[in-house]
Order: structure tokens, then sequence, then C-alpha cells
């Protein structure tokens, strides 16, 4: 249960009719959903009967990069898995957050975006559950909500309208022989068609990357006004009470990441801690140095004793626990990167609004600081960066780019009419 | 005459031969009393007990070292007592006894007192630090003052150190970076030359204060005169040069011609005495005059 | 930026890291690691480390070369990393801390809730045994030619209910079993008019001052002030504390330093 209920702002506000059709989607939900995981189904265990055998007289390390669920890092090239938001992956430079890490989401004002990236690293994590059949690569541990919070999470994104569905699948289709030629997994069946189709946005990203499609499943696009189906099982997430002994909750917490393990060790496991010390889920209790620290702290040592499996996504509201505050401060200390979303002012919105009235696609709602990376800021690279980056909560996904005060676009509109005047 | 009296009681202080039971220093991360103490060891020929919440090492000068950090009160005011009886004294002439506390600020405010009480002597003479910058406890519970405010209470004289910063570091900005716990290297910080603020005071409890500058070095002291007040000349001309580039000088000449200048009521004055330049009202028939107001009465 | 000449680290005037006459020395003395968010001292430590153990320090300082071995027994405590982390960061320094006989990691980090301090409402007695042990540790290594790091002690103030005396009291005491000890803490955000005792950021604030009280070396390590720089990481202060070193001196400097993603390092002074 989040702070806001759905008071999550969907981008493209002034034209409210592009994001509104949903009703295409529902028809064709039942059938898609089936199509690809059964296509993958036969595809990945073929792949994993050649390996299995290989990685277990190996170590951890090439076990869990066995799972579809994880890529190497870009930079240090341990172990990675995505947050299920593809441009939050590709701050994180790691193309995702590493195993064994953890990322805190900050967010200042009271709205609630940060929910939507993690209700999105869940997605993820219950999305890689079925690209096997039968074949469980990911486990979702949500700690301190109820378990109706899961009730929201985002579904697959399907495209955004029938004209653009129908063009990318023109261009899917004639990107499938393209990449089956130059792929090793390809087998030629009809069913991979379909499949294809789930990778919508992987394609984009490995291309970008200059990768192929061996990390086809490590992330998904999420679309946040679908709805997950079907909903997660038990098998895919579990939920954690929060009790005043944190050291129950710890041992909760670990006891359920041993399970999972012991049934595949290759197992990604994502914690999930949102809304952090939110007075309408956590009593006044909680907030006690002696209980939220060793908490937190006690997580950090399980990151580094699961460091091949578990990682970690909180978010907190800086409204009510400000960054120059002892315990943020010290959060930011403990966990392993740290990002801000910072929601634009009245005024600053309007004048995106206004710059961007022509492309309301364009409008971002915040702005998108960086205060550190996984491994890299404790490495001692400086990785702070104010303002660089702004951030749009759109239906298809999460969007997180450069950011530029749209000054000029202001500029050249006013030229524009003013020229105009003049001709007539 | 009267610095060269202020020389000489910073002298016999810090050579204990002021009648002073406890002489408090005020010190500050910008300057630590760490030199101030070793002046004192320098001056001092007395037995030293060097009472140590904070020093890691035994300095050279002190007799007695004592690691207060992981006992009570009560075992260093029986370490004292045991050290100071006559029969241990030997080595002293005057059987006259230095304690050194190097900080006051690991002593609660509530104890600070009791514990000052039960270790002082007539033969013994109090040296300790408090750390100004250290957070100071609010008392929520209680109207009992902070242990800095009953320090400079009870003390007999107190030693505030300051550091002489360079001009390149202004006052406001090295207290900002204090407060950010951000030293800016100096070599005035910390260093064996620094500002000492003496607050001495009588026996009736009447405070004077004295500024000095104290060179550790070579055990030099001399009175510090700020030099604000000497800067300031409001005849210094110099400090009009090179501001515009109109001339802003006035010339010998010009000074002179304006001394003559006879103002107006020079003249009055000459003509009628010592009432000359009396403000006199004389009522005029345009003037508007309240007779219902009590306080409008110009006669 | 590529023009000017990169410097050498050193913190004494002998042009040394962690010099001899400290570890030959009768005294202690303790210096603070002081580092600000947006600047980790993971690569300082692992130099230092690397100093104190060998004598050389190759990826910051290029007249420190000859190997000394048997230099100094080098403790390592740490509260917020474990010793995985160290050995890896060490090898870019060409040390495998794993087989290095003079190096001891103490990790206070993995179960220090779980295991050390289990009610951290009532951490006195437990905190007492914990650096109890570390000093048994510390005074079963052979000979006194040892050099102690401590990192992050204070994450002790801010999760538990010991006083920040308490905690100085431990670490004078630890000190006492070394040469030289380094104190790793964060500085961010003291508040010097912090008015209740039991505010952790009081705690912590009291707890820096009076550290830098009792102090010889103080480094600072900090993002620039400026802001962001592409070229340039951040600056670091060498200074010296109110206590002087008794057989030589700090070298107060101020340098700007960068690191690259493969963690080399560049020095320039400011």
């Amino acid at each position: 249960m989040s702070f806001r209920k759905r008071s999550e702002v969907i981008g493209g506000g002034p034209t409210p009719q592009r994001g509104a059709p949903v009703s295409p989607i529902p028809g064709r939900g039942p059938v898609v959903p089936r199509g690809p995981i059964s296509s993958l189904n036969r595809q990945i265990p073929a792949r994993d009967a050649i390996r299995s055998p290989q990685s277990k007289s190996k170590d951890d390390l090439e076990a869990i990069m066995s799972n579809p669920a994880v890529r190497p890092s870009l930079i240090t090239s341990q172990p990675t898995i995505s947050t299920g938001a593809s441009d939050l992956d590709k701050i994180l430079l790691h193309q995702g957050l590493p195993l064994g890490h953890s990322l805190l989401l900050e967010e200042s004002s009271t709205t609630d975006f940060s929910s939507v990236v993690l209700r999105a690293f869940v997605s993820q994590g219950v999305m890689h559950n079925r690209i096997t059949k039968d074949k469980l690569h990911s486990h979702v541990i949500v700690a301190g909500v109820p378990s109706q919070w899961a009730n929201d999470l985002p579904g697959l994104y399907k495209g955004s309208s029938k004209e653009q569905k129908k063009a990318k699948i023109a261009e899917n289709e004639s990107k499938v022989s393209v990449s089956n030629l130059s792929n090793r997994v390809a087998s030629g069946r009809n069913d991979l068609k379909i499949a294809w189709r789930y990778g919508l946005n992987q394609k984009a990203s490995g291309e970008e990357f200059g990768e192929n499609s061996s990390y086809e499943n490590y992330n998904n696009q999420f679309d946040i006004t679908q709805k997950l189906t079907p909903g997660p099982s038990s098998q895919d997430i579990s939920f954690v009470r929060i009790s005043p002994n944190f050291g129950d909750i710890i041992s909760q917490i670990e006891g359920i990441i041993k399970l999972q393990l012991k049934q595949d060790p290759s197992k990604t496991i994502r914690l999930v801690i949102p809304s952090l010390l939110n007075p309408t889920i956590y009593s006044p209790i909680f907030s006690a140095p002696t209980f939220i620290i060793p908490f937190i702290h006690t997580l950090r040592a399980q990151l580094r004793k699961y460091e091949n499996s578990l990682s970690l996504i909180a978010s907190i509201c800086l409204e009510l626990y400000p960054r120059d505050s002892s315990l943020t401060s010290t959060l930011e200390g403990l966990f392993d990167s740290v990002i801000h979303l910072q929601p634009f002012n009245q005024e600053m919105s309007q004048l995106i609004e206004k710059a961007y009235k022509n492309e309301p696609a364009k409008i971002q709602q915040g702005l998108v600081n960086i205060i550190k990376l996984p491994v890299l800021s404790e490495k001692g690279l400086m990785m702070i960066h104010d303002g660089e980056y702004a951030f749009k909560n759109g239906r298809k996904k999460f969007e997180i780019e450069e950011w530029g005060i749209p000054v000029e676009d202001v500029g050249k509109d006013e030229e524009q009419q003013t020229t105009k005047n003049i001709d007539f | 005459m009267a610095s060269q009296n202020s020389v000489v009681l910073l002298t016999r202080l810090l050579s204990l031969k002021e009648n002073s039971p406890l002489l408090l220093v005020l010190d500050s991360l910008a300057q630590s009393s760490y030199h101030l103490i070793q002046e004192f060891a320098y001056k001092s020929k007395n037995n030293i007990i060097y009472l140590s919440f904070e020093t890691l090492n035994k300095p050279a000068y002190a007799n007695e070292f004592l690691d207060c950090s992981v006992i009570s009160t009560a075992e260093i005011t029986k370490f004292i007592k045991s050290k100071t009886t006559p029969q241990t004294t030997s080595s002293t002439a005057q059987g006259k006894h230095l304690i050194i506390i190097d900080s006051f600020n690991y002593i609660p405010s509530t104890d600070i007192t009791n514990f000052i009480a039960s270790i002082s002597e007539p033969s013994i003479t109090i040296v300790g630090t408090f750390h100004i910058n250290c957070p100071q406890p609010h008392n929520t519970s209680s109207y009992y003052p902070s242990a800095l405010s009953l320090l400079s209470f009870i003390a007999s004289s107190i030693f505030e150190v300051e550091a002489f910063h360079e001009h390149s570091i202004g006052e406001e900005q090295l207290s900002n970076r204090i407060r950010k716990l951000d030293i800016p290297i100096s070599s005035a910080l910390n260093s064996d030359v620094f500002k000492l603020t003496l607050t001495n005071r009588r026996k009736s409890g009447r405070s004077l204060i004295y500024t000095y500058k104290v060179d550790c070095k070579n055990h030099v002291y001399e009175v510090h005169k700020s030099n604000q007040a000497e800067e300031i000349d409001p005849e210094d001309e110099s400090l009009l040069k090179d501001l515009t580039t109109f001339n802003l000088t006035t010339s010998n000449k010009q000074k002179l011609a304006r001394e003559q200048v006879e103002l107006p009521y020079m003249e009055a004055q000459e003509a009628l005495g010592s009432s000359g330049g009396a403000i006199v009202y004389e009522f005029e028939k345009d003037d508007d005059y309240d007779e219902e107001d009590p306080y409008e009465d110009p006669f | 930026m590529t023009t000017t000449h990169n410097q050498d680290l050193i913190l004494f005037e002998d042009h040394s890291l962690i010099p001899e006459s400290i570890i030959s020395g009768e005294e202690s003395y303790s210096a603070i690691i002081s580092h600000l968010q947006g600047t980790s001292p993971t690569w300082l430590i692992n130099s230092l480390i690397e100093n104190s153990i060998q004598n050389t320090a190759t990826l910051v300082n290029n007249d420190l070369t000859v190997k000394q071995t048997g230099r100094s027994k080098t403790i390592f405590i740490s509260f917020i990393n474990n010793k995985d982390y160290y050995s890896k960061g060490c090898k870019k320094n060409g040390i495998d801390l794993n087989t290095v006989t003079d190096f001891t990691y103490i990790d206070c980090f993995t179960d220090l809730f779980t295991k050390r301090i289990k009610d951290p409402s009532k951490a006195s007695s437990q905190v007492t045994s914990l650096f109890q042990e570390l000093n048994e540790v510390i005074s079963s290594q052979t000979g006194s030619r040892k050099v102690v790091f401590i990192e992050a002690p204070e994450i002790l103030l801010r999760a538990t209910n010991i006083t920040s005396n308490e905690l100085l009291n431990h670490l004078l005491q630890l000190n006492k079993t070394c040469r030289q000890l380094f104190i790793i803490s964060a500085k961010d955000y003291p508040d010097l008019d912090a008015a209740m005792p039991e505010d952790p950021v009081f705690k912590v604030t009291d707890y820096f001052v009076k550290l830098l009280h009792r102090s010889s070396l103080h480094i600072s390590i900090q993002p620039l002030l400026t802001g962001r720089a592409n070229d340039i990481t951040g600056s670091l202060i060498v200074s010296k504390g109110p206590i002087s070193y008794k057989s030589i001196n700090v070298s107060e400097k101020e340098y700007i330093f960068n690191i690259t993603k493969d963690s080399n390092i560049k020095l320039f002074f400011r």
C-alpha cells in the first residue's frame, strides 16, 4: 500500500486520449502471454540442459551466470540483474543492479514515483519465472507492506495503439529473420515469431550496446496501466512483515533466501522494501535508530553473504526524512547506490508543459539525481550527478533521459509564431 | 606600565605563584590548548599529576599519569589523595601540586563541581581544558547550568586560546569550515604562537580581562593590542588613496583654511556668553498652539 | 590538467606515508581519515594498508618502491565491509591480503547485529566486550610494531544507545595497543549546535570533535566545493592535529585527485 494510491502521473497529460485506450489490449491479453511462454519453454531448457551439468561442477558464479535473468555488468562483469526499467539500468552504468548490491530510491515531495520503479522491479522478477516452464529463475521478497501492494504490479507493454502495434509486428518479423541468421539459438520454429514480441525492448537495448540476443530475457518493458496477468503466485513472491525485533525479520528473510537457494542455487532473489519508515505502514517504534540502522546494516551484511543471489531496492520519502537528517545520511552510507527522484514544482511543470505543448510525450515530471552508484562509488569515483537527468513516467515505461531546461523550444515557438504573424 | 603588570600577572599564573586554585583553559578546533599546557609544565617546578581522559601518551613532564577513561571519579580522587599526601611529595620544595586535566568534556555537568571540589586542596592547582567546539548537551529535565557555565563560574582564571589566523582565511569562513569539521591548512592554526585572552578573577569576584600574544617556542609573552583599533584613524588619508580618480585628499593649506572658517554659533557664544546658542521660542500668530494639550508648553 | 605533473602522496616531511619512526617509536598516535558522500576513501585505505605492510604505495607514490617485509603487524577492523572487499581492492596494489601473514582482518560487519550486539538499545556491555575482544586480538600479535585501522566505528553511535564518550574511551584503549591508529569515519552533516545527548547527530558530532582534539593527523577527502568536474574526483587535505608527533612533522598539503574507472589514481597539488 503506497502512501498515495495510484497517484503516479501518467505522461502525456494534455492529450489524455493517447493514454486512454486500454480497450484494444484485453482482447489480445489472454492470447498473447501464453504464446511466448510456451515457445520459450521449448527454447531455453535446451540451453540449460547443455549448461547445467557443467555449471554444477563449477563455482556459484558460473551457476548464476547461466540464469537467463542475469548478465555480466558492462563495467565490472559481475552478475547483474535488471531493475525492470531499462533507462534506470542504463544510468546505473552496469546495465542493471549488480547482485549483492542495494539501491535506495529517495523521493522528494509527496508523490510516489518510486513505487513505479519498485513495482517494475518486482514484475521483472516475476516475468523471469515465466521464461522457462517448471523452472523458477527468481524470487521476490517484499518486506514491510501487505500483500495487496503486489496487486498493482505492472504488466507487459504491448504497444501504444493498434497502428503502432501493427508496425512493430511487421518490424519485428523482419528483424527476426535477420537475427535468426546471425544467431546460434535460431531454430526456425514458427512460435519464435511470437516470442520475439516479448523481447521488444531488449532488441533496442541490445543494439545499443552491441549485444546479441543472448540476454533476450534479461529485461522486459512494463506498462503501468496494465496489470500483470496472471498475477504473481507464492512461488514468485513472498511477503515479510516488519516486527519490532529486526533479528526476527532478518531470520525470516534469510529463511526464505536459504529455502529458495536450496531449490535452485542459481536463483536471483529480489528484496523490495517500499516506502521505508512511511508512517502509514510503519509505527513510530521502527524509526528508532536502534531498530532501523541495525536492520539496514544487517541487510547489507546479508547482501554480502549472498553476493551472487540477493539484491535490494528500497525507497524512502525525503519529505519525512530529509537528506541531511541523520537517518537518511546513514542509510546513504549503508546502501551501495542512491538515486534521488525530485519531481518538479508547479512553476517548473507549467514551464515544461508550455514549452512542449505540441509534443506532450516530451514532458518530464522531475529530475533524477545520482548520488551513489554500485561498485563505482565505493571505489572512490565521484558519481554525484545533480540535475543531469530527468524522468518521465510514461505509460509504456519509466523513462530517464538527459535533462535540459526547454528554454530554446519556447523561443522557437514564439519565433515561429511571430514570423507567422508577420506573414499574415 | 599597565601592560608590564599584566605580563607579570600571566607569568605568575603560569608558574602558579598567584593564588588561583582552578585555571580553566578554553580551546577550540582551530587552536588547541596543547601548547599552553606545555607552557604551564615548562614554568612549573611542582609535582605534576596528569589526569588523562583523552591523552594517549604520558607527557614527559608529568610526574604521575592516570588514565581516567576507564575509572570512576571516586577512584581518581583516591589516586590524587594518595599522591598528594605530604610523605609522597618529597620531590617538591614547596609541596605544591599541579593537576592537569586534559579535558573536562568527558565529565557530565552534574558531576563536575563535585569532582573538582573532591580533588581541591590548598596545595593543589588544577589546570583543565574545556573544548568549546564540542556540542553542549541541553538538560531538559532540570535548570542545572551547562558544564561550560559552571566551569567558567567557579574558575579563578580563564585562559581562552585563539589562533592568529591569516588574512587569507576570514574569521567567518574559518568558523564556517570548522562547523563542517573541515579544518583548513594554515600554519597559524594549532600553532605555538597564539592569542590568549585571560580573564582573571580577584578575590572579590571582580574580573579583569587581558589579551596576550604568547610564543611558546621562545616562551615570550606580550600584551596583544587589537589591530583594528590602531588601524582606523579618521585622519589617515592613505585610506582615501586609489579609491577613485578624483582627488579626495586635503592639503595642509586646505586644512588650515577649513579650521579658520568661523561657524555661525561661535559669534553668538562670544556675544551672549554661556547662554549663547540656546534655543529661544517666540510665539507668532501663525503658530498652532493647543491649549488642551498638557505636554505642549513652549514657555 | 594532463600537462601538469602528477604528485606523489606524502603524509610526513620525510616523504613517507607511515614513517618508520612512528612504527618503531614508543608512543601511540591517532589519525583520522574523514570523508564525505561522493568520495569514498577506499583507494587511500588500500594504499595505506599496502604501505603499512610493505612500505610501498604503488598507486599513489612512485618514490616508495623498496619493499620491506615484516614492517608492521597490520590489523584492520571494519564495521561496514567484509574482508573480501579489501582483499579485492588491494589486488590492484599487488597485495594478496589472504596470504600476507602480517595482516589480520577483524570482521565487525557481517554479524555485528546478529551475534555481537543483539540488543542495540542496551548495547553498553556488548560493545565493551566487543572492544575487549579487539584489544585481545591486537595484543596477541607479537612485537610492538602495530598499525591498526578501524573503519566506521561511529555506526555504533548511530545504531545503538552507547554514548560518544563510551566509544571514545574504547577507542582510546584500543589506540594504546598500537603505534598508529587510523580511524576512518564519514563526516556528513555534523551539527555543533546539537543539544540532545541521545540524538545520533549529537553523538557523532561530539565523537568527531573530540577525536579531532586528540588526533595528530587528519586526512580529509571530499568532493570539490565547486561541484562536479570530469577530470577531478575530489580534494584531499592532509593537516596536522593538535597533538604533535614527537619524532616527525606532518607535511600539510592540499591535493586534488582523479580516479579513473580502472582505479588509477592521479594526484596534483592544489
